[in-house]
């Protein structure tokens, strides 16, 4: 099927994509990598007036690092930030999760912001910035303000992203020694988006947990950090006891919708198994 | 594989058709375009089940752009009380499929049609025709279609003297099934349900058809039969079928689900109302919610057998969904389900019965998986009450030579013991297991089809072959034809070429279906050809002035024989094709033969699994096919088939299935959510070729494709057992059901 | 209607399209390239695959606008006269394909593979295939072409 008819441009400034959006508010769509998008315009579950298309944009898919930041441009593609010397140095977890995110020809095409803005519940990224503790740099037309990945995310595909503002890149805490990661997800299929799934970051201090970040995704209607049980594992001991009040703790955090994957209670349990191998990974 | 002389047959040629489709220049339905072509849209009904009280298409016809609006009163009406088969169908239920008649029948059934001259005018157009529904409630699985209160789909079908949703029954009865019962130290008996799967080909159905001003049709569309789109759409439009021309494109896979028309009578329609060609090709969407899956089922399956694993009794009960229209393969499922074994005492019984879902289609061995799977999950309970071997027990009750079939037929000579022992001996069988991995073994039968077969073999005038057939290749038989001919004429299999024709330039020929086109073809591809072996034989008796039977044809020449031997030297094919005018013109033949002799064919599988109980998920380590292919005439096709059928089993068997709303809507009609394997799923699919020649055959060809399909289900489910001690009874045995009966299973502890 | 240029299999080209056209309606009905096929409405199936400056890509999840100025290559793109490209020469020898309708795009997939990994382990490729469905073959032989092919291009 075809898409419903809409205009389509390609914006070369980011002053013209101000005064598109002031022009068509929400009947404009953003078109970065478009992996999610075009396939609900295809699908007519979304009917725009106007694409623009921000890929042309320059300087927004720049992948840097300070030592202490690492930078990634809103229109890095997948396949770039898979193969990014500086991520896999500074955030290894994003490195970790990269393969999970669909399948190649999806990851050449599809953005690390693209993902991000679309705040899928079930998609890895939103769910590792959160585990990262990312910050967002979000462009208006009069600059540029930050918003922490632990406010930007606020429901079912809802962020903080106003309709005059672009998501034009995230800052990412650099990984500091002895800080360890995880990944772990479950799909019907290789490539699916996941049932459940999370990501891990942290330190063993001796046999203790520290600093412990656990992003969870497909647990609600939006990418989750699990506060309670990250509060159940951090001083103390890496054993059953501590896992399994960590496992408990879940409880409050995650708040899964079933679906055709199955019921939520059953998401709750797969939450709890992989948070058992997650926590293993990272011990190991 | 045996041991033959044969130098093209066994040979894994390359296939003829293998540059166009590496290069993407192969012509699939959609690929083809005319000048002034318009597009045609389906209008699909938004309720399960409505009385249509009235369409009203005026606003559609006045939108500008469009050209022609088809509903149903442009089709030809098939009284519901006269029956009027054609192959398996009747076209009854056919008219009433392409274009919903008296009451749409399921979400998506076809309302109306409207051609114009884009894509999205047609679709735009579509909305603007009105019609008045009556929406009627629903039923949509087996037990809500036979509840006491069930909404009634068709008050022409009584069942016992009651208006019902059962549309028909089959049985086959052998013996005395009490007093095998009685006999039985051990009696099994379970319930069992598969799900409604799609066959899913890549390839979404599409066809251009173009109406001349003369009244002809042409019709390029994607099909398992030009022959049965030149029937169907001459039946549903009233054109004589000698005004139809139907060519075959390429086909995107089809295995059973293009073996009947949903778009060609339409575009007919259309675009003899437009005086225009026009083109239909169907989303994925309207794929998945009205084009044919196969039944879901319910079944009741019990067995019983003596201590030493002798089966006295064998009963299997089947309820399988039609869909919206009767016509489930209940004759496949009651058919097959005790074929692989020889029972004294056996009955199956089958109950077609109607719901508000799309018409079920073929689906490779159409049945044969649901009724094997009851039977070959019982029979591994059985093994394991009697602490058997899973394949001893199956060896000692297996079908041979001889046996009579609960289902009739006495068998030949076949290869089902032989698959057993294979499996017995192979490596996979003994390899050893880790923790909560499994294996499972099961075996099946598919009754194969002969048929309606047609081919022309022609030499040119250069001394190469043209052979034209009738069939749609699907899966490589266009390989497999020239390897025969080429064999026949002792020549290169490069220099024979091998064409489907159209309806126009081909004799009748029966469906890509049954697994009967490599049989069928080589039937009357071997008469043609030795037909063509005569004429060219008669030829250089003449050019030599001696008697026709003096003359021998090997390695591609005529040769002196007997008396004459050595006389003269050899006459090539090519020197004999330049001088064909000496005998009398062009050399070549034909051959139209309904077919027979095409044997049941039997395989046994292998699989191994390991599960992960925390998670629920399992995944396939190993799996290997065994089965009697009669002869392998292109090894590597034959193992296409086999790897392929294994592979949709173990999708059947773990993930695959229509989810419904409770307004009756498939709520997961895409590749998204409906979930065929992706490579990273699969193992390599190990083949075991075993070579029983069909002696009713010129080159023993058995039927391969379907088999592949029917044990797999089982052969998962029972590896699973073996891996965590569950017996699986439904399918999809996907995470969530595993998960929830392994918990279940914790809890009973 | 905009009018949208690129270079599709060496060629310059150009068309004048609706906005919303896919890239693969642009290939396929603009331009006659029917190689490139479609399976599906939701980007799972990946018949459609092309390359767009190097890369594989579903050319139904992109508009042919956005391909302006792009270097194209689709599955007409790749044998040099009757000489195929040695990944297609590997599905044609290895069997490859039954019905043939997901062949262009797998052939398409596994390029990019053996450019970005030329010596690819049998679970690389197929974890590589998992945006391409294969409905006829079980993938066993589709896996042995991508091997070969592998290797005749690593010489």
């Amino acid at each position: 099927m075809k898409p419903a008819p809409f205009a389509y441009v390609r914006a070369e400034t980011l002053d013209q994509v101000f005064d598109l959006l002031d022009e068509y508010g929400d009947e404009a769509k953003i078109l970065a990598g478009g992996q999610s998008l075009m396939a609900t315009l295809n699908m007519r579950l979304s009917t725009p007036e106007v694409l623009i298309d921000i890929n042309h944009l320059e300087g927004l898919s720049d992948i840097s690092s300070d030592g202490d930041v690492l930078r990634i441009g809103a229109l890095a593609r997948h396949s770039d930030v898979l193969e990014s010397e500086h991520v896999q140095k500074h955030a290894p977890l994003i490195a970790k999760t990269m393969p999970h995110v669909a399948h190649q020809a999806i990851r050449n095409r599809g953005t690390f912001g693209g993902s991000v803005a679309f705040a899928d519940p079930a998609a890895e990224l939103p769910a590792v910035t959160r585990a990262l503790g990312a910050i967002f740099v979000l462009q208006g037309r009069d600059g540029q303000r930050k918003v922490a990945a632990d406010d930007f995310f606020q429901g079912l595909f809802e962020t903080d992203l106003k309709e005059n503002e672009l998501l034009v890149g995230a800052e990412i805490p650099a990984i500091k020694d002895g800080e360890r990661t995880a990944f772990m997800e479950l799909a019907r299929r290789h490539g699916d988006y996941a049932i459940v799934g999370l990501a891990v970051q942290g330190r063993l201090e001796g046999d203790t947990f520290a600093d412990m970040r656990l992003g969870f995704f497909g647990a609600g209607d939006q990418p989750i950090l699990a506060k309670s049980a990250i509060a159940a594992l951090n001083g103390q001991p890496n054993n059953e006891g501590t896992i399994k009040n960590a496992q408990d703790a879940l409880d409050a955090d995650l708040d899964p919708m079933p679906d055709l994957n199955g019921p939520a209670e059953m998401k709750m349990h797969l939450a709890r198994v992989l948070t058992k191998r997650a926590l293993a990974e990272l011990a190991a | 594989m045996s041991e033959t002389t044969n130098k093209w047959i066994g040979q894994n040629t390359i296939r003829p058709d293998g540059a166009p489709k590496v290069t993407g220049s192969a012509a699939f339905a959609a690929d083809t375009n005319m000048p002034g072509m318009i597009w045609g849209s389906v209008l699909r009904s938004p309720h399960a089940h409505a009385r249509i009280k009235s369409i009203d298409t005026s606003k559609a016809e006045a939108h500008p752009g469009v050209k022609a609006v088809v509903t149903a009163a442009d089709i030809v009406d098939f009284p519901v009380d006269t029956p009027f088969p054609l192959g398996i169908q009747d076209m009854r239920w056919m008219c009433r499929n392409v274009m919903a008649r008296e009451k749409a029948l399921f979400h998506g059934h076809p309302v109306a049609a409207v051609a114009a001259t884009s894509e999205a005018i047609a679709a735009e157009a579509c909305k603007l025709i009105e019609v008045d529904y009556e929406v009627l409630p629903h039923a949509i699985e087996i037990d809500d279609a036979l509840a006491p209160d069930a909404p009634i789909l068709h008050d022409f079908i009584e069942f016992e003297g009651k208006p019902s949703n059962i549309a028909g029954t089959l049985e086959h009865t052998k013996g005395d099934i009490e007093a095998g019962f009685a006999e039985a130290d051990v009696i099994i008996e379970r319930d069992f349900t598969t799900r409604p799967v799609h066959q899913g080909y890549i390839e979404p159905h599409a066809c251009l058809v173009s109406v001349a001003a003369d009244g002809k049709a042409t019709i390029w569309s994607s099909s398992q039969g030009q022959f049965m789109v030149r029937a169907m759409t001459g039946l549903l439009t009233g054109i004589p079928q000698s005004d139809i021309r139907a060519i075959p494109a390429e086909i995107g896979g089809g295995f059973g689900g293009k073996t009947i028309v949903y778009l060609e009578p339409l575009a007919t329609i259309l675009s003899k109302k437009s005086g225009r060609p026009v083109k239909m090709v169907m989303t994925r969407e309207e794929v998945m919610r009205a084009s044919g899956p196969t039944s879901g089922s319910k079944s009741t399956i019990k067995i019983g057998a003596k201590k030493d694993g002798t089966i006295t009794a064998a009963e299997g009960i089947y309820w399988l969904q039609a869909g919206g229209l009767p016509g489930s393969p209940i004759r496949g499922a009651v058919g097959c389900a005790l074929a692989p074994y020889d029972i004294p005492n056996g009955r199956t019984f089958g109950y077609d019965v109607v719901s508000n879902r799309s018409k079920v289609a073929a689906y490779r061995a159409p049945g044969a998986p649901i009724g094997a799977f009851g039977i070959e999950c019982v029979l591994d309970e059985i093994a394991e009450e009697l602490g058997m071997d899973p394949l001893d027990l199956r060896l000692k009750n297996a079908a041979k030579e001889g046996t009579q079939a609960v289902h009739g037929p006495t068998y030949p000579l076949m290869g089902y013991v032989e698959s057993l022992e294979a499996a017995k001996a192979h490596d996979h069988y003994k390899a050893p297991l880790g923790p909560n991995q499994g294996r499972g073994v099961a075996s099946g039968f598919w009754f194969n089809a002969g048929g309606e077969s047609s081919a022309q073999v022609n030499i040119t005038e250069d001394g190469n072959v043209v052979v034209t057939t009738g069939h749609p290749d699907i899966g490589g038989s266009r390989a497999g034809i020239a390897n025969i001919c080429a064999e026949l004429l002792g020549i290169d299999y490069r220099r024979v070429s091998v064409l489907i024709g159209d309806t126009a330039t081909i004799g009748f020929s029966n469906l890509t279906g049954g697994s009967r086109v490599l049989f069928a073809s080589s039937i009357v591809v071997t008469e043609s050809t030795n037909n063509v072996i005569g004429t060219l034989c008669a030829l250089a008796a003449k050019i030599w002035d001696i008697d026709p039977e003096a003359v021998i044809w090997e390695d591609g020449e005529a040769r002196p024989a007997g008396a004459n031997a050595g006389q003269f030297p050899p006459l090539t094919l090519e020197e004999l094709a330049a001088r064909a005018n000496e005998s009398g013109g062009p050399i070549g033949a034909g051959a139209q033969i309904n077919t027979t002799g095409a044997e049941g064919g039997f395989g046994t599988h292998i699989c191994d699994v390991e599960v992960d109980p925390e998670l629920g998920t399992v995944q396939v380590l190993r799996y290997t096919v065994l089965q009697d292919v009669g002869r392998a005439v292109h090894p590597s096709y034959v193992e296409g088939q086999m790897q392929g059928g294994a592979v949709q089993a173990i999708g059947w068997a773990l993930n695959e299935e229509y989810i419904y709303n409770k307004n009756g809507h498939v709520d997961n009609p895409g590749f998204l959510d409906y979930r065929m394997p992706v490579a990273s799923d699969m193992p390599m699919i190990d083949t075991h070729i075993i070579e029983i020649p069909n002696p009713k055959h010129p080159q023993g060809v058995r039927g391969v494709g379907e088999v592949p399909l029917v044990p797999g289900l089982a052969a998962v489910r029972n590896a699973i057992h073996d891996a965590v001690g569950v017996r699986f009874n439904d399918l999809p045995m996907s995470p969530p059901v595993v998960l929830d009966a392994l918990d279940m299973a914790e809890a009973a502890e | 209607m905009p009018t949208v240029s690129m270079t599709v299999n060496g060629k310059s080209v150009s068309a004048e399209v609706e906005p919303r056209t896919l890239l693969v309606q642009y290939l396929r009905e603009h331009l006659g390239l029917t190689g490139t096929h479609v399976g599906c409405d939701t980007s799972q199936c990946g018949a459609c695959v092309v390359h767009v400056n190097g890369e594989s890509l579903k050319s139904c999840t992109m508009l042919a606008g956005q391909a302006e100025g792009a270097d194209v290559t689709t599955i007409e793109g790749l044998a040099n006269g009757d000489d195929l490209h040695p990944m297609q020469e590997a599905f044609r020898e290895n069997h490859g394909l039954q019905c043939g309708f997901c062949t262009p795009g797998m052939v398409m997939s596994a390029l990019d593979l053996v450019k970005q990994n030329p010596d690819p382990s049998e679970k690389e490729v197929r974890e590589w295939l998992e945006g391409n469905l294969c409905r006829c073959t079980g993938y066993h032989n589709i896996v042995k072409s991508i091997l070969a092919g592998a290797e005749a291009l690593r010489g």
